[in-house]
């Protein structure tokens, strides 16, 4: 038996297929709490079907370069294990890292080299990649509730500037990542400033013609003209 | 109806029971396939191989927790961190989506708006790649193609880019408006570029990076709010 009987067979498949399954039920049992809690909360109907509008249109684009990852590791790991990883837990960026440093321990000196020695690999670098997260996944199921909880206690204590406070939280995310865009030459850095022009002329034409409707799909339509500007400027700066 | 404290209660009683049964299913894959397929590895070899990753990605789900949990509320947190993508999609899709709605992230109305915003993500992302994985052979040749390729790799700028304009310019958090909070971004900003262009690169410790900023952007946003610089303004209009 070969490393990919095994990485793109049946039984994997229907395992895998069962755990995607199981997040998406899930995904639809909180998606069912939440809704009944805005009915609860006499939120505007509106608002929640502009949310659901937008995060779908939102996910798309990101969603493709995830699909991406999967084209990429299809070819060391089959398409069963990344389908799983990728629809669930994983992270694009750090997936194939993952599956590299597994089987680096394992004494390859590539990913591709574990499939050419049969299939006792797979296990390894499919427990590697697992029990990595196992810590991950504990600190979640321990610590979610009482961060959570902590974090509205302050905001509380904290008056006014509480507000302040849980708003600037997310620069920090900002930060980390826009600094480093602009040691990543000249597309990258073009790109980011493409995608601020186009949300800025969007949100002027938005105010300026009354489109009420745009205001939700900004931000989706300046990341996906934005990912296309890249295309451009790799062209010229070539 | 139920309190907010009897919801929350609920939604983390749900989030953790079904996030510890996905524990379960997660080892399950390997376990019965290399059961079935008589293909166990030694637990010497296993612990080698998952020892290294263990360490690396502990500190960034620790990281995350910290910093991520207070933007997103618990119920929106247990699908984030079980679905994977947390920074390049499932959070920024649920903080446009508070931003859109002009709601404070850490309130009712945003638990709930990124609980709904971070499962219809889910889904999508999930039949985006199910589509993908079902259509692997006919679509390789647009996999492969260059210009996909090019903008694919570009989708943190174009990302971020859109992301900057949204939280800078607007300061509208549901019954007040917060002025100046753009300002706040100056200094975390400033101390991202200095360890990244000039300490080290932070390539893979963007999670802790993320963790040690978390203060420095609270105290800068305190000393700018003492100042006056920013401020919280009411939408009421005065009697």
């Amino acid at each position: 038996m070969k490393f990919f009987d095994v990485a793109n067979g049946s039984l994997l498949f229907v395992l895998v297929g069962a755990g995607i399954a199981y997040v998406l039920v899930q995904c639809v049992l909180f998606l069912r709490m939440s809704l009944k809690r805005a009915r609860e909360l006499g939120m505007d109907p509106k608002l929640v079907s502009n949310t659901i509008k937008s995060s779908a249109v939102f996910t798309l684009a990101p969603s493709i370069a995830v699909a991406l990852g999967l084209a990429a590791m299809a070819p060391s790991l089959g398409i069963a294990w990344p389908w799983f990883r990728l629809s669930v837990i994983g992270s694009v960026s750090y997936e194939l890292m993952a599956a590299n440093m597994a089987s680096s321990a394992l004494g390859f000196a590539k990913l591709a080299d574990a499939a050419k020695a049969g299939p006792e690999p797979l296990g390894a670098i499919m427990y590697a990649m697992t029990g990595g997260l196992a810590g991950a996944i504990i600190l979640d199921i321990l610590f979610i509730k009482k961060v959570d909880s902590l974090a509205v206690k302050m905001k509380a204590k904290a008056g006014s500037f509480g507000i302040v406070a849980i708003g600037v939280l997310y620069y920090a995310v900002l930060a980390v990542f826009v600094a480093p865009f602009f040691g990543q030459g000249i597309v990258a850095v073009a790109t980011f400033f493409t995608s601020i022009a186009l949300t800025l002329l969007q949100g002027f034409l938005a105010r300026k013609f009354k489109i009420a409707w745009l205001g939700n799909f900004i931000l989706s339509f300046s990341l996906i003209l934005g990912m296309c500007s890249a295309v451009l400027w790799t062209a010229l700066a070539k | 109806m139920e309190t907010r404290e009897q919801y929350f209660t609920r939604i983390n009683r749900f989030g953790r029971i079904s996030f510890a049964i996905f524990f379960v299913l997660m080892f399950a894959i390997p376990t019965v396939v290399c059961a079935v397929y008589d293909i166990f590895p030694s637990l010497a070899t296993a612990l080698k191989a998952t020892m290294g990753l263990f360490l690396i990605l502990t500190p960034i789900a620790l990281s995350e927790i910290v910093s991520f949990v207070p933007l997103l509320g618990s119920g929106a947190s247990y699908l984030t961190f079980e679905t994977g993508n947390v920074s390049n999609i499932k959070l920024p899709c649920a903080m446009n989506a508070l931003k859109l709605a002009g709601v404070q992230p850490a309130s009712e109305e945003g638990e709930v708006l990124s609980t709904i915003s971070v499962a219809i993500s889910s889904i999508v992302t999930t039949s985006v790649i199910l589509v993908a994985a079902l259509l692997l052979a006919p679509l390789a040749p647009v996999f492969a193609n260059p210009s996909v390729r090019i903008a694919t790799a570009n989708v943190l700028p174009a990302l971020f880019g859109a992301l900057v304009v949204a939280f800078l310019t607007g300061g509208d958090s549901g019954p007040v408006v917060i002025r100046g909070q753009w300002k706040a971004f100056i200094l975390p900003l400033f101390v991202v570029a200095v360890i990244h262009y000039l300490v080290f690169p932070i390539k893979g410790w963007e999670g802790v990076t993320i963790l040690v900023l978390l203060p420095v952007t609270i105290l800068g946003a305190r000393f700018l709010f003492k100042r006056g610089q920013i401020t919280v303004v009411s939408k009421e209009p005065k009697p």
